[in-house]
């Protein structure tokens, strides 16, 4: 039976893990966004009297192999970190939901050729295509945005293209057909309302896949091109000097390895709380 | 509101069929089908009888693989046949409204009950933001449903079954539709709550002055709301009379023995004698012939029953197709 009604929508209280989670991605965020204001030093600054410095009073989280100021670079790193991944995954979907929903209403031939086509761009080894990409296009922002997003997007469309198939044949969607609606309406009222849901727990583990691809292509010197500080281009650097001093390195490895997790654990916790029929 | 009003909808020969991997199966087979503006016409037949599909072609909502055709389908002086999609979508929810069986499924499950109730008025651009969502709280308020503004914001998951059931009834009358095709509207409630919302369905009907196509398979109802009649089976209408002639003197031996399984607390059934049925099932729809479709189930089967039987017009409004009542 129907549990008794309540005018307003009960949402599952937040965990410990997600209350973390999120009060550590808005320090990262607000550290990206104020760089400027945020930032002890100047992260580009060397000083060859203190290379390599373990975290400390002058420098907070030390030093690198030149002498600059760690904090400083993982505070402007982030500014790239949030801005590659954020801005990929934003160019993924705008791609990869479109195109999903649109080969949905498609007629079977065209959805069987475009779904093809997207099976064979999801089965691509990611990291590989970007490599080959990023070592013929160069470095950069841009670049690294718009493949990374070029990667991506496949995946938009398939999940937009499996929740369309699915709701479209739902009652209420033949409901709002016979009350009048249009495709456009439908599409809209019916269609991305049920989706967002599903879309958003898409859109938060893929930021962090973007995020480590970056890390990871910047690690392999393919990313941002220095002096930009980029996490993964720092610990690419630093790693050769870990048997000297290893707190350079382990430092914005740390730093990576706790973004990314805290976007998965609130991956998961949007995926329970944002479905609306499972919030009885 | 028997007699009287002009003809809204007349349908000849609706066919609608649809290609399966095993064969062609024709859900509806040769359909007449005529609705006066304020009347009140029962659709009866068990699952399978092509009922639902019945409703969904009248109003174009039949997507392929499924074909619908038909010699005439006129609803208030146009020819639905030939109207392009834009005008069918004109004419959905703003003229011919649509009730669904199950109110869960028929409502968005991610979107506040009193958006899908103004939405009808926004898609047809019959007010403006605000002046819609007055409307649908007001009009949910009419439906009975209490403290309205409140329960604007409540999501289907949110109400019981009565209450979405109310608001679905809300959303296809906001327009002041002139036909409503209402597909078992009750089925999914508790008996308590059926009457009420059958109440409230006919209270609407009266108040709007809307036509009702009231699909069902629940004798029951039938006799309470009717003016008329259509028995479906096998997706042909084998009789079809005014409620009243209907129930005194049926014509077709399915209908008798519909009418002959509908419980009644004053026969004899306590003392032993079990409950009439009609033996046997609805025939396999993609094994249908030309002849009677319920001769295998009919006691008074007879050689000539292999062959079409004849729609004969046994006085005003009466029909049936039965080789019985011929000569």
């Amino acid at each position: 039976m129907t549990a008794a009604p309540s005018a307003h929508a009960t949402r599952p209280r937040m965990g410990a893990g997600p209350k973390v989670a999120v009060v550590y991605l808005a320090i990262v965020a607000l550290a990206a966004i104020f760089a400027g204001v945020l930032s002890p030093r100047d992260p580009l600054a060397i000083n060859p009297s203190n290379i390599l410095a373990s975290p400390g009073v002058r420098n907070l989280l030390g030093t690198d192999e030149l002498g600059r100021d760690l904090l400083a670079r993982i505070i402007y790193g982030a500014r790239v970190s949030l801005e590659v991944a954020v801005s990929a995954v934003v160019l993924a979907c705008a791609i990869g939901i479109p195109l999903g929903i649109g080969v949905a209403f498609c007629g079977r031939r065209v959805e069987a050729f475009a779904m093809r086509i997207i099976d064979v761009f999801v089965s691509l080894p990611e990291i590989f295509v970007a490599i080959v990409i990023l070592a013929f296009a160069g470095g950069g922002l841009t670049t690294l945005i718009v493949t990374i997003g070029l990667l991506f997007f496949p995946h938009f469309a398939r999940v937009a293209y499996g929740m369309t198939r699915s709701i479209r044949a739902r009652e209420h969607v033949l409901s709002a057909i016979s009350l009048g609606a249009g495709t456009t309406w439908i599409v809209r009222k019916e269609i991305l309302p049920n989706m967002v849901s599903v879309i958003a727990v898409q859109a938060s583990f893929t930021l962090s896949f973007a995020m480590l691809m970056e890390a990871g292509l910047s690690f392999l010197g393919l990313g941002v091109p220095p002096p930009t500080p980029s996490w993964g281009q720092m610990i690419g650097g630093l790693k050769n000097y870990i048997f000297i001093n290893a707190w350079p390195v382990v430092v914005p490895s740390i730093v990576l390895f706790a973004t990314i997790l805290s976007v998965n654990v609130l991956g998961d916790w949007l995926q329970d709380s944002l479905n609306p029929e499972l919030q009885r | 509101m028997t007699d009287g009003g002009e003809r809204l909808l007349s349908v000849r020969n609706l066919v609608t069929t649809f290609d399966t991997p095993a064969g062609r199966v024709r859900a509806v087979d040769g359909v007449d089908l005529d609705i006066r503006s304020s009347e009140v016409v029962c659709l009866v037949g068990e699952s399978g009888s092509g009922k639902s599909v019945l409703g969904l072609s009248l109003l174009g909502l039949i997507d392929p693989p499924g074909r619908v055709s038909s010699d005439t389908l006129r609803f208030d002086g146009r020819d639905l046949i030939s109207l392009p999609e834009s005008e069918m979508e004109r004419l959905r929810g703003r003229e011919i409204a649509m009730i669904f069986q199950e109110p869960l499924s028929a409502l968005n499950p991610s979107r506040r009950v009193g958006d899908q109730i103004a939405e009808v008025l926004r898609v047809h651009s019959l007010a403006s933001r605000a002046e819609a969502m007055d409307r649908a709280i007001e009009w949910l308020g009419q439906v009975g449903i209490e403290d309205a503004k409140a329960r604007a914001r409540s999501y289907p998951h949110q109400l019981s079954g009565g209450q979405r059931q109310r608001v679905t009834i809300a959303i296809a009358c906001i327009c002041n539709p002139k036909l409503i095709i209402a597909d078992e509207p009750t089925t999914a409630l508790d008996v308590t709550v059926q009457a009420q919302v059958l109440d409230l369905l006919m209270d609407m009907q009266v108040r709007l002055r809307s036509a009702l196509l009231f699909i069902t398979h629940d004798l029951g109802v039938v006799a309470e709301i009717a003016d008329r009649v259509a028995v479906l089976y096998a997706g042909q209408v084998v009789e079809e009379a005014e409620v009243h002639d209907l129930y005194a003197r049926p014509a077709h031996p399915y209908t008798i023995g519909l009418l002959a399984s509908v419980p009644d607390v004053e026969s004899p059934r306590r003392q032993g004698i079990p409950m009439s049925t009609i033996p046997g099932s609805v025939p396999n729809p993609l094994e249908l012939d030309a002849g009677c479709r319920f001769r295998n189930r009919c006691g008074k089967a007879h050689d000539r029953c292999m062959q079409a039987p004849p729609m004969i017009d046994l006085q005003q409004g009466h029909r049936v197709r039965c080789w019985l009542h011929a000569g």
